[in-house]
């Protein structure tokens, strides 16, 4: 369990800038992000594909593969510095205290050991289980993660589960160690629209149980409505929006997010047309001077497309990056 | 899909020129096969032009034509000795290799090594070993590319027939495929060369009627796949013959892992053809190739040119061809990472 | 899983007949008579110059012997009392010599299987931590290095080097580091010790076997490197990673069990290479081994020999195949016995 206690963060993301050099030239996929989430609590990290919401959750696991780096910025996590850690000691950390669900069940499981073996391996590595306490282990993980029949399941190869149990397994391999962080990258864009309902619930269960922090990556603002606290819209590898939940679907501030609130389908506007965004967002490798959402901005003001935009407090716990607020940016001090 | 094909096309061919192991094996492929076209021109006995006592003469021309039979020879000129004629001549414009192949040099130049007469030397009955290494390669690239040729043609039919019928077509055909590989090949083609009479023609029907299972499983393989997609059904559920789908969706992503194979084909046939000759089984006793040079070292292991010259040709060629596969295949990979 | 192997051993059969059938066909359809050959050493050979009575006598030994032979007997016949024998055990007898075929194979096979079974053991020893490192150090200076080495290697013919081996490195005009050929020197006796027996046949066989192994090693090499490479770009190594499991085991334990998949199949196309490599390696090196006496066997139109051999070669081949898919399914989770051919 994670020793902070109500104030300090646990996992903080100070100006986080990550990198990929190839033969195109430098990539930046990341473009200075300020996070912090606090122990127990649940922040939605929302955006489209190439918005560099994935690389932020594997660059807290120190997972980016080369050649992608962290080329500014640091992660702090419970008080430590995990960008300047040793490899060996993020080793320790990852899969004991912060661990990771993947957005495509069917490739992340290891296809030549069964399941059970699997979910053990975090037991055997972490926490020194035996293989028969780690087996009776898995199977309650197995039961606890609403897996069917898991003492047969628990000898089954992964080809032999459907999508939604192996997102099941795996989320039972995050939890096997009671972790202070679960990091879930899309964990249902992959399934199926009934089973992505009960997944969700599940991590939702499972936090309340074990009271650990959730960071949840997606693309679908529909999806976090019920399950987070707190939400952060990026857009081409920089943070627009920040506020609580309620507040971001009451009052949005900025054009991004209100687009993106604008698209999806609502009930109540069932014979109303979907709005799409128009043009596209702007490629990795050319990205403008000022705000990357400027050529698509409804609402572009003369000074976007040149002038970036910081993220600044506009009220209390909400945060956005636009000129639209410019008296309070002028007046206002750093970001909340 | 014209269009798509063409840039997909062009797109391998741009990969493949930019890759620099893959482009030195196309450069070298192309090099042989103009030595193979120009064998004549570069090596030969019988000059460009000569001219005697003001009369002009294109023996090589000249023998073109005879043998296309558009052509004599004028009496002057029939069974010459041209080296003897070119000594009085006025002028003579030799090709860079002045001898035939399967010139038999009677003046006793046996076992020459490297010389400034001839370049890698002389063999057992005195010819020259340059001019048989250049056209050898008439012989190794035909036999290679007629092999792949017929691999190809034999393998795509009846795979085809295998994945388009299905049923007991395929169980038939299956089961061939799986007698063809349980044949130890090179010992079959070693049997049937040895006992049949030796001829070109024997030996490139042989080895091309051993090697196209691979090509045929894969063509096989390629229409199942299709037959198990949706638009077959659904074509087939509207009366729609399903030939025509199916061949327009196999055809453009079956092309380039055939080309692939039959790379690789044409190094293995040169290489099995080389090992044969090597052996002294199969080509016939008058014909030159790399591999017949190379075995006569076997006996006079103090003559290293004829080991060492036509080894190295075939290496250079076998080494060519992978490397033209091996671009090939990592052209034609949609993940454009490692090597 | 026992009714997969069932299956695939009776298959094994008609293959078994459907190819020793085709050999034997082919060898009796062949222009020439192995009788004319076998006479063809003595004063028989063309009928020149013998008086014609003489010659009535030569054909009609030549008939005779036909008859005892049972060559003249249609093909089919041929083949089903050939295979008659074979069933109870008896290979035939020589047309050279008429010495029983199995005498002539019998001290040959050892030879032939020790120096294959040492080139494959050889061949994956060296080739699977060489892919390995292939995996982790990719692109590093020996990465590369090799990774062009094993190229070369595998478009070297076998029967260049050997013959430059035997030209520079055996006797003759340049270095003598290793005999010319044979299995053992003139003076090797039985009552050597152990070890020096053991010398004078590495002695002999160090260069046949090198042969023999870099050519098995570049495929597999190559294949392996391949294979380790998929392996790690795919997303359960991320996994893999995301759990906490060490570097070192991340490779071993994850990324090579998936990556001896593939590498296991190899072995069915190896198998049956090396047979067939062995004819041109023991005859360079003359080496008495099965690849010898199969050249000189057909060289000199023995058939019972040429297809006893063939038959042993095919056995082998299709057992190799069976093996290799058996592997396959043992190894493999995700195959389904009884579908693993698409």
């Amino acid at each position: 369990m994670a020793a902070a206690a109500g104030g300090a963060p646990l996992l903080e993301l100070r100006g986080l800038h990550v990198s990929f050099a190839t033969r195109a030239g430098e990539v930046p996929a990341v473009r200075g992000v300020d996070l912090a989430l606090r122990a127990g609590e649940t922040l939605a990290l929302v955006g489209e594909s190439g918005s560099g919401k994935t690389v932020c959750a594997l660059a807290v696991m120190g997972l980016v593969d080369p050649p992608g780096r962290v080329v500014r910025g640091s992660v702090w996590f419970d008080g430590r510095e995990l960008t300047a850690l040793p490899a060996r000691e993020l080793r320790r950390l990852r899969g004991r205290r912060i661990a990771m669900v993947f957005q495509e069940p069917m490739t992340s499981l290891n296809p030549v050991f069964t399941v059970g073996d699997q979910v053990a391996e975090v037991l055997r590595i972490h926490l020194r289980m035996k293989a028969k306490q780690a087996r009776d282990e898995v199977i309650g993980l197995l039961h606890r993660v609403g897996i069917p029949s898991p003492e047969s399941r628990v000898d089954a190869y992964p080809h032999e589960l459907s999508g939604g149990m192996k997102q099941r397994v795996m989320i039972a391999m995050a939890i096997a160690c009671k972790p202070d962080l679960l990091i879930a990258d899309e964990p249902t864009t992959a399934l199926d629209v009934t089973i992505q309902a009960q997944i969700m619930e599940l991590l939702a269960a499972l936090q309340r149980e074990m009271g650990m922090a959730i960071l949840l990556i997606t693309h679908n603002l529909g999806v976090v409505a019920h399950y987070t606290r707190e939400i952060a819209v990026m857009y081409a590898g920089k943070l627009v929006e920040r506020a609580p939940v309620r507040e971001i679907f009451a009052r949005p501030e900025h054009p991004y997010t209100r687009a993106l609130l604008r698209s999806l389908p609502r009930p109540d506007r069932a014979h109303e047309p979907l709005e799409a965004i128009p043009g596209t967002v702007p490629s990795p490798l050319e990205l403008p001077k000022g705000c990357a959402f400027a050529d698509r901005c409804a609402q572009v003001l003369p000074r976007c497309p040149s002038d970036p935009p910081r993220l600044v407090a506009i009220r209390q716990d909400h945060a956005a990056a636009c000129w639209l607020h410019e008296a309070v940016v002028a007046a206002g001090p750093e970001p909340a | 899909m014209s269009e798509a094909g063409q840039g997909y096309g062009g797109r391998v061919w741009a990969e493949l020129r930019a890759t620099p192991r893959a482009n030195w094996g196309l450069n070298i492929v192309v090099l042989l096969a103009v030595v193979a076209v120009c064998a004549d021109l570069i090596a030969s006995d019988r000059p460009y032009y000569l001219n005697v006592g003001g009369e002009r003469y294109f023996p090589q021309l000249r023998a073109t034509g005879v043998a296309l039979g558009l052509a004599e020879w004028p009496e002057e000129l029939r069974n010459a000795d041209f080296r003897a004629l070119a000594s009085q001549a006025d002028a003579a414009w030799w090709p860079p290799i002045p001898y035939r192949s399967t010139g038999v040099d009677i003046t006793g130049d046996v076992f020459e090594p490297p010389s400034a007469e001839h370049w890698l030397g002389t063999d057992a009955l005195g010819r020259d070993v340059a001019a048989g290494m250049v056209h050898g390669t008439r012989i190794s690239l035909t036999i290679g590319l007629v092999v792949v040729a017929i691999q190809a043609t034999i393998g795509i039919l009846l795979g085809g027939l295998a994945g388009y019928y299905g049923g007991w077509i395929d169980i038939a055909l299956s089961r061939l495929f799986e007698l063809m590989l349980g044949i130890p090949t090179f010992f079959l083609i070693i049997t049937v060369a040895a006992i049949f009479p030796p001829s070109i023609y024997a030996i490139m029907g042989i080895l091309g009627l051993t090697g196209w299972v691979g090509i045929a499983r894969f063509i096989r393989g390629e229409f199942l796949k299709v037959r198990s997609m949706d638009y077959v059904t659904a074509a087939r559920a509207l009366g729609v013959g399903d030939a025509r789908v199916m061949f327009r969706h196999i055809l453009p992503n079956a092309v380039a892992p055939v080309l692939v194979s039959m790379a690789f084909g044409v190094a293995t046939a040169i290489l099995t053809e080389s090992a044969l000759s090597f052996l002294g089984i199969g080509v016939p006793q008058h014909l030159v190739t790399w591999g017949s040079i190379l075995s006569e070292s076997r006996g006079s292991t103090f003559a290293w040119w004829l080991a060492v010259f036509p080894g190295a040709a075939i290496f250079l060629t076998v080494t060519a061809y992978n490397l033209l596969g091996d671009g090939l295949r990592d052209a034609l990979d949609p993940k454009l990472e490692v090597r | 899983m026992l009714q997969y192997v069932a299956q695939r051993l009776l298959l094994l059969v008609p293959t078994f007949l459907g190819v020793t059938f085709l050999a034997y066909a082919i060898m009796l359809m062949a222009p020439g008579d192995p009788v004319d050959l076998f006479f063809a050493g003595g004063i028989a050979g063309g009928g020149e110059g013998i008086s014609t009575d003489r010659l009535a006598e030569v054909q009609e030994a030549k008939e005779a012997l036909r008859r005892d032979l049972g060559l003249d007997r249609p093909i089919p016949v041929q083949y089903a009392l050939w295979l008659s024998r074979l069933l109870r055990g008896d290979l035939g007898e020589s047309f050279k010599d008429r010495a029983p075929v199995w005498d002539k194979v019998r001290d040959r096979l050892p030879v032939t299987i020790v120096l294959n079974v040492l080139s494959l053991v050889l061949t994956y020893v060296i080739a699977i931590p060489l892919g390995i490192y292939s995996a982790v150090r990719t692109g590093s200076r020996l990465d590369q290095i090799s990774t062009l080495t094993v190229f070369m290697l595998y478009s070297l013919p076998s029967f260049w080097v050997g013959t430059l081996i035997i030209i520079f490195l055996c006797g003759g005009d340049f270095l003598a580091w290793f005999p010319p050929g044979g299995l053992r020197s003139l003076a090797h006796d039985a009552s050597w010790p152990l070890l020096q027996r053991m010398a004078d046949y590495t002695y002999h066989l160090a260069m046949p076997l090198l042969c023999t192994t870099y050519a098995a090693f570049a495929a597999l090499s190559r294949f392996m490197r391949t294979s380790m490479l998929e392996n790690a770009r795919q997303d359960f190594i991320r996994t893999a990673r995301a759990k906490g499991v060490s570097e070192p085991m991340v490779i071993l334990k994850h990324m090579l069990r998936n990556s001896l998949i593939p590498v296991i199949t190899i072995l069915a196309g190896l198998l049956p290479a090396l047979i067939g490599g062995s004819i041109i390696i023991e005859t360079i090196f003359s080496v008495p081994g099965i690849g010898q006496l199969s050249y000189q066997s057909v060289l000199a139109r023995d058939y019972p020999v040429v297809i006893a051999l063939f038959a042993a070669s095919s056995f082998l081949t299709i057992v190799g195949i069976l093996l290799s898919d058996l592997a396959l399914a043992w190894v493999d989770p995700r195959i389904h016995f009884g579908r693993s051919s698409a």
